[in-house]
């Protein structure tokens, strides 16, 4: 408890002293990160490759290139994002100085997540620095190698006090968030989403939450299946599908399930070969208690293809499940693993009902050649996201807010979203103190004239 | 719980979406403002009954500045509910990419006693524009605007859709056993804490929510200043709505040579605006209760009374008062004060001031007086808080394309004019793709390989413009 005060205090006293401020600091820092992301490249692989099993292309692809982008983006618009942007006045304030100051919170926490360990915290810290807060870097303690080699790097490129790393599990974890900030971005799950709220409801502090959910998506009778399929695919098994915008499961007509599984099996070994185990390009689940968690959601469902287990290495093949029944167990939490189940629904109507029916999901996906569908699909759900025809890509495009609604989280980050979320917006008005006739009408005595005017 | 029905309709109503278009919209937006222009008279005689609030500032906030707001939000709303379409990278040229602006669903609107009109129909018009099912829990302090608002607002609303709850802690309190997409709250941070036990209650839910909490709104005034312009713009602020006002000017900080400049000033700004016995003033309100009436008088022996002091408990009046020669120790600077006294604490200079600010919770307002900006902006640069005003109190909040919120225990999330829209709307991003050009998307599948790689690293890299590529 004691250290964490310390960790907090010396971040907060950093902040104070104001040298976080000045947008030449902040950018120096950013450009330190970016020296780091490039010499450390070799390091941050090998740590990726050590959690997850993530092979080069998909580490690099999936979390450096990303991070790189980010900073490239955020030190060219810094000067533009961190200008005061005036307003529209009205008739009374014409000749008065009306606009909105973006400022600094204070001191931020960054709690990631084990599923792309670098990338969770990085994206969040570049917002947080570019707005010119304290950042406390919380890395998940279950992809250990990369919340080690993020506690060993981020010290010797940034400021050390501005920027400190905590590491540890839930007990310390739970010690700091007894701590005060200014702001938490915690990307995880929605239980520990609801504990991170309830102890930032003790200061008032307000919170981003990246959280997850089932993620639907809806196949139409009307569409380039091989596409579809080979996009949904990719989406579904990178990362042995623990990523929070997966294609969860799929909703399409009964007709065209068997198609379905066809192109997806076709897709699979175009990407993995005939021996998925053997592919260079497949990860593994994060740890034991997480493999048999998705093990257990195939007992009893009709396996379409895959199903194969390796407890030793927390191998799971690519498997879809067919005809799979809402009130099954796969079908009640978010399965997170390399694990497809198929619903079927006989219309867009049920799909959209179905939909409805459960809480709202981080992402949404519908495939269709009719433009009019999605746009219906669109308009009458809620999700965090949505991409049409595709799957996961809304993520890559940082000028769209990443973020989720209900138990899927609130707020949103990447680009300027990340900067606006970590900034104070405060609206100035600066008025002269001369006249003062003009003041007059609005003091008493009040009279029927005054209110005429 | 004796609202799950209600809500529970409200949310059916919502999931039917009757809400969502413009249309609907537009039409509870202007029975929003018949309901003003009908029940002005009542709405000016209840908030008299309440507080005493003079029905020249009740037609202001009450009445005005809500029209505006539904003006601003009726001519924009269109614009306002369209797709925003964003920049796209290389690789999504061919697509389409827009920021979509979802309703919520059902909002929970918390109102407190002190504007209690504007405080629950501003919100209101937000969540309505936005498309949400909203309830409406306006406060039991006020209780003849609480009585008119749950008896008559239904006759211009959708009563599927929007619900007018009362009630004391208690009812609050099973309200916030319900889900709620959103919850907008409106009252004291302090004591008790009731903005933490709100978000607590969300939290159970993951319920987004904003909260416009209050504070101790320091005011700042140079000696380099116009001092009766000064001692004006301060006296309004501090004694509009006998000081019960969220972002009043809360104390002062002076030198003691200002202190004894002002003195006479805000004496003749008193006696211009409310006469030499502000009690017969009908422009000089009253405390909304006894137990405010006598927490205030508490607060008259801290330092000394310079100007006024005088106290009718019967009436609930409190004069006008200006107490001198304050100690930060002081039971006046313990609490936000939230009536018609002003404190002044003489600090050495600005400097001394700005520590003195950033050494408190941060407000929801600052103003700072001067002649020369330079002082206003170190004041605004070396400070923090919700909003900002120099050289004058309250105004920056008329203005609807400000945001309006707080910072830190002063509250979180801000709205008024299109913020208002904004926080009762999900911006959900929204990437739709071409089906064809498949082959574009070769790069990104497996098997990878280093030329794959590159690829995809020249399609998405951003590059700094600006930078040498030479090397």
């Amino acid at each position: 408890m004691e250290r964490m005060q310390q960790i907090v205090g010396r971040a907060r006293a950093a902040f104070k002293s104001g040298r976080s401020r000045p947008l030449e600091f902040r950018i120096q820092q950013l450009k330190a990160l970016e020296r780091m992301v490039q010499e450390k490249e070799k390091e941050i692989l090998a740590a990726l490759k050590a959690d997850l099993n993530k092979c080069g292309h998909n580490a690099y692809s999936h979390e450096i290139l990303g991070v790189l982008g980010e900073l490239a983006l955020t030190m060219e618009k810094l000067p533009a994002w961190a200008a005061p942007q005036p307003v529209k006045k009205n008739l009374l304030t014409m000749r008065d100085e009306a606009y909105i100051n973006y400022e600094p919170l204070g001191v931020v926490l960054v709690i990631g997540a084990w599923n792309y360990p670098f990338v969770l915290v990085m994206q969040p810290l570049i917002g947080a620095i570019a707005a010119g807060n304290a950042v406390v870097v919380k890395p998940s303690e279950v992809s250990e190698n990369t919340a080690q080699l993020v506690a060993e790097l981020l010290p010797q490129y940034l400021d050390k006090d501005l920027y400190p790393v905590v590491t540890g599990g839930v007990p310390e974890t739970t010690d700091l968030l007894t701590q005060r900030f200014d702001h938490i971005l915690y990307t995880g799950n929605t239980a520990v989403g609801k504990i991170v709220m309830a102890a930032a409801a003790k200061h008032l502090t307000p919170v981003t939450l990246e959280l997850g959910g089932k993620s639907p998506c809806y196949i139409d009778k009307d569409c380039d299946l091989a596409v579809a399929c080979r996009r949904i695919t990719w989406g579904k098994y990178m990362n042995c599908g623990q990523t929070c915008i997966a294609p969860d499961y799929i909703l399409c007509d009964p007709s065209i399930q068997g198609k379905v599984v066809e192109n997806i099996k076709a897709t699979l070994k175009e990407f993995y070969g005939e021996d998925v185990k053997s592919s260079p390009d497949y990860e593994r689940i994060i740890n034991k208690r997480h493999f048999t968690r998705v093990k257990s959601l195939l007992e009893g469902q009709k396996i379409a293809h895959g199903g194969e287990t390796d407890e030793a290495s927390c191998f799971i093949a690519p498997t879809i499940l067919t005809d799979v029944s809402p009130e099954s167990k796969v079908m009640e939490e978010e399965i997170f693993g390399p694990v497809l189940p198929i619903v079927t629904v006989k219309s867009v109507d049920e799909a959209i009902e179905f939909i409805n029916l459960r809480e709202k999901p981080l992402a949404l996906y519908v495939f269709s050649n009719n433009k009019q569908l999605i746009k219906r699909v669109i308009s009458e759900t809620s999700s965090g996201g949505v991409t049409g025809n595709d799957v996961i890509m809304h993520f890559f495009l940082s000028t769209l807010p990443f973020g989720g609604v209900g138990h899927s989280g609130m707020g949103a980050y990447h680009g300027k979203h990340s900067f606006e979320t970590f900034s104070h917006r405060r609206a100035c008005l600066i008025k002269d103190l001369k006249m003062e006739s003009t003041n007059k009408m609005r003091y008493p005595p009040g009279s029927q004239k005054k209110v005429d005017w | 719980n004796p609202y799950a029905g209600l809500v529970s309709h409200l949310r059916a109503s919502w999931l039917s979406g009757k809400t969502r278009p413009m249309e609907y919209r537009v039409a509870q937006l202007e029975a929003l403002g018949r309901f003003l222009d009908d029940k002005k008279q009542e709405i000016l005689e209840a908030t008299e009954l309440d507080m005493g609030k003079p029905s020249f500032e009740a037609f202001f906030s009450e009445i005005l500045l809500c029209k505006n707001e539904l003006n601003v939000t009726l001519n924009n709303l269109c614009n306002w509910m369209k797709d925003e379409h964003v920049d796209k990278n290389l690789v999504m040229q061919l697509d389409s990419a827009f920021i979509r602006k979802d309703p919520y669903g059902v909002v929970l609107i918390i109102a407190p006693w002190n504007y209690p009109i504007h405080l629950f129909l501003v919100p209101l018009i937000g969540a309505i524009a936005a498309g949400n099912c909203a309830i409406i829990k306006p406060s039991e302090i006020s209780k003849n605007t609480e009585r008119l608002v749950a008896e008559t607002l239904g006759c211009y609303l959708d009563n599927d859709c929007f619900a007018v709850v009362t009630g004391g802690v208690p009812e609050t309190t099973r309200l916030l056993e319900n889900k709620f997409d959103y919850i907008f709250f409106t009252g004291t941070s302090c004591s008790p804490p009731v903005g933490r036990i709100i978000m607590t209650a969300a939290a159970k839910h993951l319920t987004p929510v904003t909260l416009e909490l209050g504070g101790k709104n320091p005011c700042y005034v140079s000696d380099t200043c116009d001092v009766t312009n000064v001692a004006r713009r301060v006296a309004w602020g501090r004694f509009f709505n006998a000081g019960q006002t969220c972002i009043a000017p809360d104390y002062l900080l002076c030198t003691v040579e200002m202190q004894e400049k002002l003195m006479p000033a805000l004496r003749e700004a008193i006696t211009e605006f409310f006469g030499p016995n502000p009690r017969e003033s009908p422009d000089f309100g009253r405390i909304v209760s006894d137990k405010q009436f006598k927490r205030l008088r508490a607060l008259l022996g801290s330092g000394r009374v310079a100007l006024g002091g005088q106290t009718d408990e019967a009436e609930r009046y409190i004069a006008p008062t200006v107490l001198a020669d304050v100690l930060p120790s002081d039971p006046a600077m313990q609490e936000e004060v939230f009536g018609p006294i002003l404190p002044i604490v003489v600090i050495a200079n600005m400097d001394e001031a700005i520590d003195f600010i950033n050494a408190r919770p941060r407000p929801l307002a600052i103003y700072a007086f001067s002649c020369d900006s330079k002082v206003v902006n170190q004041v605004l640069e070396r400070t923090s808080s919700g909003g900002f005003c120099g050289n004058d109190t309250l105004m920056h909040v008329t203005l609807t394309s400000l945001p309006f919120g707080g910072i830190g225990n002063s509250g979180l999330g801000k709205y008024h004019g299109k913020f208002t829209f904004d926080t009762f709307s999900h911006h959900r991003g929204c990437l739709h793709r071409n089906m064809g050009l498949e082959t574009l998307n070769t790069p990104r599948y497996p098997p990878y390989t280093q030329q794959k790689l590159g690829l995809l690293t020249s399609t998405f890299e951003v590059k700094r413009r600006g930078t040498c590529t030479l090397l």
